[in-house]
């Protein structure tokens, strides 16, 4: 049977809900999309912009990935009556559909007591001010965290010549990306780049004096011209506050994406995707995933559920990938953290590796470092001969 | 239904769409993709369909067939 709503509403211009917009069209879906996104940007990519971006001129450019038949309204989502399916705006009043959707995605986490003038990476607007710091001439930066993004952005902003500093309380690179493994190669990569890392630190004080930046980590003060916070991602439910949607950890839904009440119940034509929805596991816990692919997969799967069939979409094993040091990184499957690593393919001269973490099984997690094509044979299931 | 080509200039070699599409796409060992010859019109399979949607730099594109020769070149120098 199929759940086709007319009139869908969807708040965030994001991947997600462009695949679900052009996966709905593809089934042949004649009704009507209401897209509206706060950000004066959207639509835009965001893995370029620790990367790419920064090493370039020019504006954000419109992500290639936006159907162009949809156009994005200016608007702030500010509040959401459930039961009506009616979205509250700031511009445009009350939205009222059959379907409505979220994607607002996640939000830089902010260090407590952060002063003004540190800096961060999310938005296409964060992005340019951390380039136009640089391009006036910043020769070093303090990165406060180092996962997939305070790792790129230090590789890139060593590329740039700047002196970078990297501080984590983790005692690794990527600890979350890479579920605790690879520790040592990422310092590596790290530290050949000439990176400097401090790991298993706490921040204790970020100040500005003149014109350089304290930053006082357990026992060491370390000084710079720039400090970029890059300590994580929060889901962008604030406007869901006053809602009675459960946004215990983001937008708690169904394995499915169906978001749920606050007592449990489903909220009927209430849905959410990408990094703000956290879909329920077989053992009854949420999750999030902050990743690119899975985020196009809830778009899909959402448009297929519309159009009536059952997805395969969310069957897939998660994938992920980040560029750094002049390495792609790729992630199959989820990589079980007490799981056994094993190299199993190497080529010293392009810093090529792949790995298997846990199970030779069928459902074993793969690490590809500039190897995509063994990773994809790998991930397959497939001999990594020829 | 166009003929299938890859963009060299976008394609970051995710090899996304040879997991999903072997049979009609092929990858280096940098991991760049191409259209295996032969195969530039099957567009309309669905393990194609779903390639092209899962390309996370949309790099692989449909044309019309009548500047085929010319694209084709494009893809090979890529």
């Amino acid at each position: 049977m199929t759940h086709l709503p007319d009139r869908v509403v969807i708040i965030g211009a994001s991947v997600a809900s462009a695949m679900l917009i052009e996966r709905s069209r593809e089934l042949g879906f004649a009704g009507e999309f209401i897209v509206m996104d706060s950000d004066p940007n959207a639509p835009y990519d965001r893995p370029p912009l620790s990367k790419q971006f920064l090493l370039a001129t020019g504006p954000v450019e419109p992500a290639e990935w936006w159907p162009e038949a949809t156009p994005i309204l200016n608007a702030k989502a500010i509040g959401l009556l459930t039961d009506k399916r009616t979205v509250l705006t700031d511009k445009l009043g009350e939205v009222v559909a059959d379907a409505v959707v979220i994607a607002t995605g996640a939000g830089s986490i902010r260090l407590p007591n952060e002063p003004a003038g540190v800096l961060s990476l999310r938005t296409a607007e964060d992005a340019l001010a951390l380039r136009n710091a640089v391009d006036a001439g910043a020769a070093s930066a303090i990165i406060i965290g180092a996962g997939t993004i305070g790792a790129e952005l230090a590789s890139t902003l060593a590329q740039r010549g700047l002196a970078v500093t990297v501080v984590d309380f983790a005692p690794q690179p990527m600890q979350r990306f890479f579920s605790g493994h690879l520790g040592e190669e990422a310092k590596a990569w790290m530290h050949q780049a000439g990176v400097v890392t401090h790991f298993g630190v706490a921040v204790k004080s970020i100040q500005k004096t003149d014109a350089q930046w304290t930053v006082q980590v357990s026992g060491l003060d370390l000084h710079a011209d720039l400090v970029i916070s890059a300590v994580g991602a929060r889901p962008n439910t604030g406007w869901l506050t006053y809602s009675d949607l459960d946004i215990s950890n983001g937008v708690c839904c169904t394995a499915d994406g169906k978001a749920l009440l606050t007592t449990g119940e489903i909220a009927n034509g209430i849905f959410a995707i990408g990094d703000v929805s956290a879909r329920q596991a077989e053992d009854g816990t949420f999750r999030r995933f902050e990743s690119w692919t899975q985020a196009q997969r809830h778009g899909a799967a959402l448009a297929e559920y519309f159009a009536g069939f059952e997805s395969m979409e969310l069957e897939q094993a998660p994938y992920g990938w980040t560029e750094q040091f002049g390495r792609k990184v790729q992630v199959h499957g989820m990589l079980p953290p007490a799981g056994e690593l094993v190299q199993v393919y190497a080529a010293e001269e392009r810093n090529a590796a792949l790995y298997r973490v846990g199970s030779a099984e069928e459902d074993a997690a793969w690490i590809g470092v500039n190897a995509p094509r063994q990773f994809s044979r790998a991930s397959m299931g497939m001999s990594l001969l020829s | 239904m166009g003929e299938l080509w890859v963009d060299g200039g976008r394609c970051q070699g995710h090899a996304r769409c040879w997991a999903l599409a072997p049979e009609t796409f092929e990858i280096d060992e940098e991991g760049y993709a191409h259209v295996i010859p032969g195969r530039e019109n099957s567009g309309d399979e669905p393990n194609v369909r779903k390639a092209i949607r899962n390309c996370p730099e949309r790099a692989i594109l449909e044309r019309e067939t009548d500047d085929a020769g010319e694209k084709a070149e494009e893809v090979s120098t890529s």
